[in-house]
């Protein structure tokens, strides 16, 4: 077996040995939206600036919150996502996701946050989440199109939800808004200088610009400011 | 002074009071004159009526004179015909009756129906003269701008209309004279305007009847169009008032390098519409760009003795000084060829640098860089050299040299190196987007830890890795070829023919078959080792038999000619054993046979001992690689035991003196000669 070296010319190539990707447990983001009928022209903007080729996703996501007995104001929040596939009942396999408060840097450009996020397998996953002590605080169907240009994952989708808990069949869906939600973001190693890559988001945004205007949105003031509605993004 | 104006005056006797004190008396004497006062003027007196009374003519009074002169004033034109006689402040946009009457609120005054222009004031004769000469002026105007739009009309100057109009007799013998300057003047005037009537007419004739400005919108609209030609292959952006395109090659990642732009710009051609060749597109190419390459990829052996460099330090090929580009003969090629060019350059020099790069990550495997030449060991004494050549920017062929398979595979590899996405979104959109496999994402319960993830993960092999993969497979396969040529030439019998079976880019496989002429039907059976296989891979060469039996002979060729010559041999034995068993013509008995014997040299001879149905003698025939076989004849031993060796001592017969072309000819001969004695 030949020896190989590894030797890493840009910082922006992917290192495409195994033993060198860490676990990314960073993301910078930015979020925008737009009208539903203007994501056909954004679509096309995005194919000409993108890498080729998109990817279809339709996925529920369920919120829940783990809350400690003593105060009821700190909690938790871990979301787990499931497929929502028709053709093939793939239903074992969920996705959890904790992410964190967004780091208070006024000089970045992006909201910088800690995400962890694993894939599991469940065939009960609702028992497992209750027995875990988490409680459901609000759930979404999002349905859209996945970009993506070197590490930059880009997102639009629009958001749907159950008139009835625990039915999803088309009947019972209503759609939130007409506005498509979108979603531009680069997942980085722990611990990670954030700033370049913060900045080359905000590049590849600002190319974006007539049509979506993607900005730093400082959910989290809402988020504190009311307690008892969780105002989501 | 008079009393009233309206009644007529009668002279009446005023008196005068003299002084205020003294009281008026009648008697007192009056001292002074008569004064009678009289108007200066009288009335006119129209007419004396029959009966004393006088009709006088009443003088004009003041609003008599004012309205006398009102008549005169022509309101129409100071007012404005649609405003009301009575309210001028009226808004202009009410609505008007058919015959302009504004219907409803001029009611009050009336208007006139009937515009009747009031009589003239003092100064209207003035403003009709000015009125008069600024409508001549306005027709002057418009004469002017007619003709200064026509080409064909030009304003000429007219004579002084005094000097003509005033013939005196002392200019009448001048008058020819300037009779015939004016004439002069004239035609020269007239020939001014002819003159440039014909340059147009010239103009028009190599325009095709076309104008200057409609010459300029079709070259812009050729422009245009063929600016559209090109963005269905080049990426254009205009930044400003500046348009450029990419010449980079990527598909993922970022474009528009600066060191990668062509400027694009419309080259000015003459104002002659002629179809040219020259494009009217002009491109600037990166003078790092400005050249003609080729990656030329050759399988050459390590001599050791040739004593030759390998590569020329004198040659100049590479020698490629920035500064010799000429920059307008770059922008005077056409656009298709000089991009298409700049692009291939930059590709191969990315490539190059890459492969350099691969080279010196590789340890093991020695390699030597010079300029634009690479070498790098294959196998053996086979090296594998790359070389950047660089042709001048001009139209031409380029001879290409090197193997051209394998300039053609690495051309291949690089293009799909860049096509493929290393990058993929994950199961769930939310998660980071990864370069693991898509097994990797739904683990399942199980979960794979590091070591395991690490095993499955497919490491991208460089191009360089690949490269040499396919060159030492190119290599084998050329050798095998050479070899199976060499065989099957030789051979005449039995007659072995080959063919590909399978030509991959690291595996291929060649099937042998052998035959023997005129005893194809002995074919029909058992046809297990009329046939042998020869699998080529990178590393080597193995024989194959049907039966699983291999022969691995690495990259050795003669050890490839010696495996196949063995399999020939076995092939005999199974023709001979195959012929003997004719019941009618030469039965014989195969007492024993065994492929995998060995003569006493310890080289592999496989070996068949028969005997006749009547159980005298029996033959032995010994094949030896590469050689004729041994035939051995004896009297058939009885009793092993009791049997004195030099009773039945091996005679050696000479294949070659036996009787027949072909060896089962041989066989057969020599059989029937043994079948009875």
């Amino acid at each position: 077996m030949d020896n190989v070296v590894d030797v890493d010319e840009e910082g922006n190539q992917q290192k495409l040995s195994a033993n060198s990707t860490p676990y990314q447990t960073q993301e910078c983001v930015l979020y925008g939206s737009i009208f539903v009928k203007n994501v056909p022209d954004l679509e096309r903007r995005l194919a000409g600036l993108c890498d080729p080729g998109c990817e279809e996703f339709y996925e529920h996501e369920m919120s829940f919150s783990l809350r400690t007995s003593s105060t009821s104001d700190v909690k938790t929040d871990i979301k787990l996502r499931r497929r929502f596939r028709t053709e093939h009942q793939i239903q074992n396999y969920w996705q959890l996701k904790y992410i964190g408060v967004p780091e208070p840097d006024q000089k970045c450009p992006t909201i910088v946050r800690k995400e962890i996020s694993s894939l599991v397998h469940s065939q009960d996953m609702m028992t497992y989440a209750k027995s875990l002590g988490l409680r459901m605080d609000y759930e979404y169907i999002t349905q859209g199109k996945l970009w993506t240009k070197g590490n930059i994952k880009i997102l639009h989708s629009t958001l749907t939800r159950t008139l009835r808990a625990g039915t999803y069949d088309s009947s019972s869906l209503k759609s939130m808004s007409d506005s498509a939600l979108v979603e531009i973001s680069i997942s980085l190693p722990e611990s990670a200088e954030y700033m370049p890559a913060a900045k080359s988001l905000r590049d590849f945004a600002d190319q974006l610009m007539p049509l979506v205007n993607m900005e730093k949105i400082d959910y989290w003031k809402k988020m504190f400011s009311t307690p008892a509605a969780p105002a989501r993004r | 002074m008079e009393s009233g104006s309206a009644s007529p005056s009668s002279p009446e006797p005023i008196v005068i009071d003299e002084g205020p004190e003294k009281p008026p008396s009648i008697l007192a004497p009056r001292k002074g004159v008569d004064l009678v006062l009289e108007a200066n003027d009288d009335w006119k007196i129209q007419e004396i009526g029959f009966d004393g009374v006088e009709k006088y003519l009443k003088p004009e009074t003041f609003t008599d004179q004012v309205g006398k002169l009102a008549r005169r004033v022509e309101w129409m034109k100071l007012v404005g015909s649609s405003t009301p006689y009575e309210n001028a402040k009226i808004d202009q946009t009410e609505e008007l009756d058919d015959e302009g009457v504004p219907s409803r609120k001029g009611e009050k005054g009336g208007t006139n129906v009937e515009l009747v222009t009031p009589e003239a004031g003092p100064w209207s004769s003035v403003a009709k003269y000015l009125h008069e000469s600024l409508s001549q002026l306005n027709v002057l105007l418009d004469d002017l701008s007619v003709m200064k739009n026509t080409d064909y009309m030009k304003a000429l100057t007219v004579l002084d209309p005094i000097t003509i109009a005033e013939p005196t007799p002392e200019h009448i013998q001048t008058m020819r004279g300037t009779q015939w300057i004016w004439k002069r003047r004239a035609l020269q005037e007239a020939v001014q305007v002819l003159d440039i009537a014909q340059k147009q007419r010239q103009q028009a004739l190599r325009n095709l009847g076309l104008s200057v400005d409609y010459i300029a919108h079709l070259q812009r609209t050729k422009f245009f169009e063929e600016l559209k030609e090109m963005r269905e292959i080049w990426r254009v952006r205009k930044t400003g008032d500046y348009v450029y395109g990419d010449l980079s090659y990527h598909i993922f990642g970022w474009k528009y390098d600066t060191p990668n732009l062509f400027d694009i710009s419309r080259r000015s051609l003459s104002n002659k519409f002629e179809t040219s060749d020259l494009s009217i597109i002009e491109v600037s190419v990166p003078k790092d760009l400005a050249r003609r390459s080729m990656l030329v990829v050759k399988i050459v052996k390590d001599d050791i003795e040739s004593g030759d460099l390998f590569r020329d330090p004198k040659s100049n090929d590479y020698a490629y000084s920035y500064k010799e580009v000429d920059a307008e003969k770059v922008k005077a090629l056409h656009w298709k060829d000089s991009l298409k060019w700049a692009q291939n350059t930059l590709l191969l020099r990315d490539t190059f640098n890459t492969l350099c790069k691969d080279a010196i990550k590789l340890r093991n495997r020695l390699s030597i860089i010079r300029d634009n030449v690479l070498l790098i060991r294959l196998f053996d004494d086979y090296l594998l050299r790359f070389e950047l050549q660089w042709f001048p920017f001009e139209a031409g062929q380029i001879h290409e040299e090197g193997d051209i398979y394998l300039n053609r595979v690495l051309r291949e590899m690089i293009i799909g190196f860049e096509c493929t996405k290393f990058v993929r979104p994950q199961f769930f959109c939310s998660m980071p987007i990864t370069h693991l496999p898509e097994s990797l994402d739904l683990r399942g319960c199980g979960g794979f830890d590091a070591r395991q993830i690490a095993d499955r993960a497919v490491t991208p092999r460089s191009i360089l890795d690949r490269m040499l993969d396919m060159a030492a497979h190119r290599a084998l396969v050329n050798m095998m070829t050479e070899v199976a040529e060499l065989m099957c030439g030789s051979s005449v019998d039995p007659t072995i023919q080959y063919k590909w079976l399978h030509c991959g880019r690291n595996y291929s496989k060649m099937m042998f078959q052998v035959v023997s002429k005129d005893y194809d039907l002995y074919l029909s059976g058992h046809r297990m080792h009329h046939t042998f296989f020869a699998s080529v891979s990178s590393d080597g060469i193995t024989i194959e038999t049907k039966d699983g039996m291999l022969i691995k002979c690495d990259r050795d060729s003669a050890r490839v000619l010696y495996a196949c010559q063995y399999c020939v041999c076995i092939y005999q034995v199974s023709m001979f054993a195959m012929v003997c068993r004719n019941q009618w013509i030469t039965p014989f008995q195969t007492l024993y046979s065994n492929v995998y014997a060995l003569d006493d040299k310890g080289n592999p001879a496989p070996n068949i001992l028969l005997c006749n149905q009547a159980a005298t003698r029996s033959i032995l025939f010994k094949f030896h690689v590469g050689r004729d076989p041994e035939i051995l004849v004896r009297r058939f031993v009885v009793n092993e035991k009791t049997a004195k060796p030099e009773e039945h001592p091996w005679k050696k017969l000479s294949y070659r003196k036996l009787y027949g072309a072909t060896f089962c000819k041989k066989v057969d001969a020599l059989l029937s000669f043994l079948r009875d004695c």
